[in-house]
This record gives structure tokens, C-alpha cells and sequence, in this order.
């Protein structure tokens, strides 16, 4: 029986990799960061570290067919110009983006040229959207500074504290990250202008439609009372929303923006309260970066009442199956998945399964390509290299990495009908859901 | 009564065919047997552990560079029960255990299931302490190698439950296990190789315990510790019974 003792280890071992399994990072999420400066020598090792954590273990082992070897010793040779930190992470920026795939990023002091305001605290009560790469008001918290200021969902966002959004857009598409990305670091870079510290002001230039006057309005930042995401390993907690309700018409509605456990129980608590006559639920994950990327099987498995495998992520040696396991109280009804661009990785994975197993549809514009599983490895200096060392199929055996998932129906998000009050890609779900189930009840799984 | 005559003929020979392939398959070679029973008696022999009935297991795990932090509890209970109870800084909860018939997992993320397969076979193998009872049953065939360059025993096995290589690195002074690597299996969940290194032994209830170990996994390394053991401690049967 002595082994047994020692075996536990072993068992210890595999409960931990399948933790560790469920910490991978589908999606793109802040880190903690308390970097200080240092020298060349520093650089070099850091460079290394970076080099060599993707030569170990990028899932690809012919790195797509590029020659890592002589991308290092071109980029060895770059280190010696570099003068100060910006240039360093730069390098380090240009050499991850060589693969040109997702999930690949360095975080450094310098990341704050697009995100200028790490998280303070404030919030302006201003929600974002993207449409045809313009900025728009999506949503504005009741009760904000933006809703005093007579701020409205649908209107044009023109520029955040000084910065045209148009030409901010330009400096991320030219900095050199993964184009599929653009979205998300503007979008990013717009909040993060918004955040701040309490009591700290901020202006905003806005007009109502596309050929209105634009407007300044100066917003004061309040502390913000909403959820905040928890830390989780080197990822800092982040302010997050998760909204359910169940309308009139029977069509219930879920939307939370950054796939975290936190949210898994109030998703499944909320799944399983659905009375009967639910005619259909109503995912929303636009403008959600992912996050646990195992989490795609949680939900997948509120919807469902036999098992399956949503996709498989391959590593350099090894792979790991997404499986979806039935829950109790699962939602037998019709499900539709809302998407936009900035719907990243885990959201996408998810939209992917629904679609692919034809459990419901998926609603709204094309989702940002940008599928692949990561991990965030700090760094001698404190910086956060963030790198994918997995590749992504669907069980159907789709690539949703680079190219994105199209909807089953494409509907875009129209600013004129926010301005009435009304979500084009919502009312379209919910319209293909009241003809679905007319009259049926929907049962629930016991 | 044919079909029942029928029946307990499959049966017997099904017996007879896996008791036979058990035994032509099982090739532990002479010198691989003595590194396994030196192993044993390194660790204190059997005597150490036959009066346990029960135990528990404090462990810890830790991934440095990626800020993963589990701590957990494993509770065992003769036969063959067990259940490990952790908790993922962040993630929550995580549980996983066999209660005699059924194997189950409970974690957040996925809700609960219950273990299929390769995996449950596994997890079943790795909580009977009689199939434990050396290592030469855990593998369906092993042989010595050339010697590590750090100057280990080396020995080459395929494990018998899934055919899996598996190479075991033995000190030979103390004849401590000091390193493995293997494939760690999770039947439908998938596979992934680790390397793991046994940093330290430590004396804890009579015997020696692995304490301490680093592993690479997924191109990660992690800490993995044995914080504390206790044997023959009360443990109520309900906790190895998968949570409503």
C-alpha cells in the first residue's frame, strides 16, 4: 500500500494540470504590471526569455514556416540600436507579432500609449461599441455622469480626453499588432481614456449622428459600484458586467463581458430559475474578450442534454478536448449567440459550438478571429509576455484563428436605431426566437 | 437456460483470456523488479503503511510564472476511496473523487460529470492502495536502460492500463525515485507529457513521502508540495460520494 502514499502525488498532479487546464487564457485580459527600469544586460535576458518561451513551446513547431532561429539572430542583432525601454518593447512587440497570429502581446510600461489610464477606480458611465471601426455609444449607466450630461446610446464618440478616435484607430492599426485585433485595442484604448480616478474629469466630444455638429462635454469621473472581475493568477481584477433578465415576451437575456468563474455561478444559478414557458434565451457576448477559455464548456453545458466535444486545442506535445458536460437545469429552448468584432476568443469558441452543433444561431457581425489558447508568463524585468501555446479546431474541424466566425445571420448593430432605444442584433434574435416557439413550452433538464 | 450457460461460458473465458494476456504481457525484467522493490524499501516497506486505514493529505501547488496558486486536500479510505478537495486562487473550488462505484468531478467551470474511460480506470488505479502494493504492477512491461547523465537508474516501462511509455529515474544510493516522466492521460479529456522531478523526501507518518516536486508541464513549470500527512484519521464514507 506504501505506493498508494506516494501515487497521490501523482493524482495531485493531474487534478493540478486539469486546474491548470482551466487557467489558459482564451481571450485578452489586463495584467498586474510593476515593472522598473533596467539596463542592456537586463534587455538581453529578457529578450531571451522571450525568444526562448516561444522557440519551447509555440504549439507550431515549424513556427507557420518561419525561421525562429534567424528571426532571433535579426532581432539579436536590432537589440544593439535600442536605446531606452520604449524601443526595447517595441523590439519585443515586433518579434511576438512575427508569427502573426493572436494572443501574442508584451506588456510593458509602454502599453500605456493605448491604455493611457490603468484602472482607478472612476467611470464615466459610458459603454462602447464599435461600428464599421467608429465608436459609438452603446450604453450609458443610469445614473452616471454621462447620463447627466444628457449623453444618449448611439452617439458618436469623435474623441476621448484630446484624441480624434479616428486617428487613434490608426495608430494601433499601424503600431503592428494582429490586424483581426484593431478592434479590440481601440475599443480598449477608448475605456481605458474613460477610466481614471475618481473626482478626476475627462472630456468627450460627441455628436448625435453622423452629419451633426459635434459636441464637448466634460465628464467627471465617480467611483465606480459595479462587478469586478477577481484576480486570477497574473490577470488583475477588472470591472466587468453581467446583466439577466426574462422580458415579457418569455425570451430571457444574458450578457456578461469577460468570460471569469465568478460569473459561471450566477449563469448557471440564472439558467436554472428559467420557469417553463421561457420561448428562448439570448446570449450576448459582443464586445466580450474571452477569459478561461475552458468556460465555453460550462455554459455550452447549461444548453444541453447529451455530452459533446465543442474542439480540441493542440499543443506542441499533447492536446487537451473541450468537452461539454450536461448540467442540471439545463435550457432545452432555442438559444441565439449575439457577436460583434470584438467578441475574442472564448465568445467566439462558444458562438462556435452553438452554431456548429446547430443548438441555436448566432446573430451579428463577423467575431474577431483571434481563437487561440494563451498563457501570460511574467518576465525577469516585470513585464507580461503573453503567447499562445495551443492551436484551436472545432470539432467540425474549423480554424476560427485569423478568420473569424460569420454569423448565421448577419445583422449590424444600426446607431440610428440606439438613438431610438432599440438593439438591431437583439431585436433580430428575439424575433427568430418568438417564431421558433410560438407556442410551445420549453421544459427544462430535471 | 442456454443463454444463461452462454453467458458464464463469455464470462469464464473472458477471464481466461484477460487473466492470460495480464500474464503474457506483464514483462518486468529481473532488474527493473529489484529497482521497484529497493524503491519500496526505501521508502520504509510495507510494514510502514500496513496499519494505515485511513489518511489525509495536504498538498499545495504552484505555477511561478503564470501566478497559479491550488491548494488541496486529499482523503483516502481502504479500500479504495478518495477524494481530492482543492481550491484554485480564482478560479474556486475543485473536486474529484471515487466513492467504490462511481468516479466524479465537481469544479466551477464545468459543472460536475462523471469520470469515463481511461480517465476513471486511472483514477481508480491510483486510489487502490492494494494495486499499489509495488510498482510492478502499474506497468505492463520494464526494463532497465543506459544510465542518466546525472548517473540515475534508469527504467523504461508502458503502463498497463494505457499503453503509455514511461520512464522512471531511480538514485542508486538510496534507490529513491528522483525523476519521471510520463504521459499523463486523461482518456477523453486528452493527453499531455510532464517531466516531473522529485526535489525532496521528507519522513511524514513513519515513512517517506515525496515532498516536494517540480514538473513541466504545457511548457510550464510548477511546485508541487506535500504539506502535511496524517493517517487513520476519522473520515465520514459521504465525502466520497459525488455532491448532488
Amino acid at each position: 500500500m506504501f505506493a498508494k502514499w506516494v501515487l497521490a502525488l501523482r493524482s495531485t498532479m493531474g487534478i493540478s494540470l486539469r486546474s491548470l487546464r482551466a487557467f489558459l487564457l482564451f481571450g485578452c485580459v489586463a495584467v498586474s504590471l510593476s515593472a522598473s527600469s533596467f539596463g542592456a544586460s537586463v534587455r538581453e535576458t529578457v529578450f531571451e526569455a522571450v525568444w526562448g518561451e516561444i522557440n519551447a513551446n509555440y504549439y507550431d513547431p515549424e513556427f507557420g514556416g518561419k525561421d525562429w532561429e534567424a528571426t532571433g539572430e535579426r532581432y539579436r542583432e536590432r537589440m544593439s540600436t535600442v536605446a531606452d525601454e520604449a524601443e526595447f518593447t517595441r523590439l519585443l512587440s515586433d518579434l511576438v507579432q512575427e508569427l502573426g497570429e493572436s494572443h501574442f502581446s508584451i506588456t510593458s510600461p509602454s502599453y500605456n500609449a493605448v491604455v493611457a489610464n490603468p484602472w482607478g477606480g472612476g467611470d464615466t458611465g459610458i459603454r462602447v461599441t464599435l461600428v464599421e471601426g467608429r465608436a459609438f455609444v452603446h450604453r450609458v449607466r443610469p445614473g452616471s455622469p454621462a447620463e447627466s450630461a444628457g449623453l444618449e446610446a448611439g452617439w458618436e464618440l469623435v474623441s476621448v480626453a484630446g484624441e480624434v478616435i479616428s486617428e487613434l484607430r490608426r495608430s494601433i492599426a499601424d503600431s503592428g499588432v494582429f490586424e483581426n485585433m484593431v478592434p479590440f485595442y481601440l475599443k480598449t484604448a477608448i475605456e481605458s481614456r474613460l477610466h481614471g480616478r475618481p473626482g478626476e474629469k475627462v472630456e468627450v466630444k460627441v455628436k448625435r449622428s453622423r452629419f451633426a455638429t459635434s459636441k464637448s462635454m466634460t465628464l467627471e469621473r465617480v467611483p465606480y459600484e459595479g462587478l469586478m472581475s477577481e484576480a486570477i493568477g497574473n490577470l488583475s481584477p477588472t470591472p466587468m458586467e453581467l446583466e439577466t433578465s426574462l422580458g415579457d415576451d418569455g425570451v430571457a437575456r444574458l450578457r456578461f463581458t469577460v468570460w471569469v468563474p465568478s460569473v459561471m455561478g450566477k449563469v448557471r444559478a440564472f439558467i436554472k430559475s428559467l420557469p417553463s414557458q421561457t420561448r428562448g434565451l439570448v446570449i450576448d457576448v459582443r464586445g466580450n474578450p474571452g477569459g478561461i477559455g475552458l468556460m465555453a464548456t460550462g455554459l455550452a453545458g447549461m444548453l444541453v442534454e447529451e455530452p459533446y466535444r465543442m474542439g480540441a486545442m493542440q499543443l506542441r506535445r499533447g492536446h487537451l478536448n473541450f468537452n461539454v458536460f450536461p448540467q442540471k437545469g439545463a435550457f432545452l429552448g432555442p438559444v441565439a449567440v449575439l457577436v460583434d468584432s470584438n467578441s475574442i476568443s472564448t465568445s467566439e469558441i462558444f458562438a462556435a459550438a452553438i452554431q456548429e452543433t446547430s443548438r441555436g444561431r448566432v446573430f451579428g457581425t463577423r467575431s474577431a478571429g483571434a481563437a487561440l489558447p494563451s498563457a501570460i508568463k511574467k518576465l525577469p524585468n516585470g513585464y507580461f509576455l503573453q503567447m499562445a501555446i495551443a492551436d484551436y479546431e472545432t470539432t467540425g474541424g474549423e480554424r476560427i484563428e485569423g478568420r473569424g466566425l460569420a454569423p448565421d445571420v448577419e445583422v449590424a448593430l444600426s446607431p440610428s436605431d440606439l438613438l431610438k432605444g432599440r438593439d438591431s442584433v437583439e431585436e433580430a434574435a428575439r424575433k427568430w426566437i418568438l417564431r421558433e416557439r410560438a407556442d410551445a413550452p420549453i421544459k427544462s433538464v430535471p | 437456460m442456454n443463454s444463461n450457460r452462454r453467458f458464464l461460458v463469455v464470462c469464464s473465458l473472458a477471464v481466461l483470456v484477460l487473466g492470460g494476456s495480464v500474464e503474457t504481457l506483464a514483462q518486468i525484467e529481473a532488474d527493473a523488479q529489484k529497482v521497484f522493490d529497493r524503491y519500496a524499501e526505501a521508502l520504509g516497506g510495507r510494514e510502514a503503511y500496513a496499519d494505515i486505514e485511513t489518511a489525509k493529505l495536504g498538498y499545495s501547488m504552484e505555477i511561478p510564472a503564470a501566478g497559479f496558486k491550488m491548494e488541496g486536500v486529499g482523503t483516502f479510505k481502504r479500500p479504495n476511496l478518495s477524494v481530492f478537495d482543492g481550491e484554485v486562487v480564482g478560479l474556486g473550488p475543485i473536486k474529484k473523487g471515487y466513492d467504490g462505484e462511481t468516479g466524479w468531478s465537481v469544479d466551477v467551470i464545468q459543472g460536475a460529470r462523471e469520470l469515463q474511460g481511461v480517465e476513471l480506470e486511472k483514477f481508480v488505479d491510483e486510489s487502490d492502495p492494494e494495486r499499489e502494493l509495488n510498482l510492478g504492477d502499474r506497468y505492463s512491461s520494464a526494463k532497465l536502460a543506459a544510465k542518466s547523465p546525472e548517473g540515475w537508474v534508469v527504467v523504461e516501462c508502458v503502463t498497463r492500463i494505457d499503453g503509455q511509455p514511461e520512464t522512471l529515474y531511480f538514485d542508486p544510493e538510496s534507490g529513491l525515485m528522483q525523476k519521471r516522466d510520463y504521459i499523463e492521460n486523461m482518456g477523453e479529456q486528452g493527453q499531455v507529457p510532464v517531466s516531473s522531478r522529485i526535489v525532496s523526501y521528507e519522513k511524514m507518518g513513519g515513512f517517506l513521502m515525496q515532498a516536494l516536486i517540480e514538473a513541466d508541464m504545457m511548457g510550464m513549470n510548477s511546485i508541487v508540495r506535500i504539506t502535511d500527512f496524517e493517517a487513520n484519521v476519522p473520515v465520514d464514507e459521504a465525502i466520497f460520494k459525488m455532491p448532488e
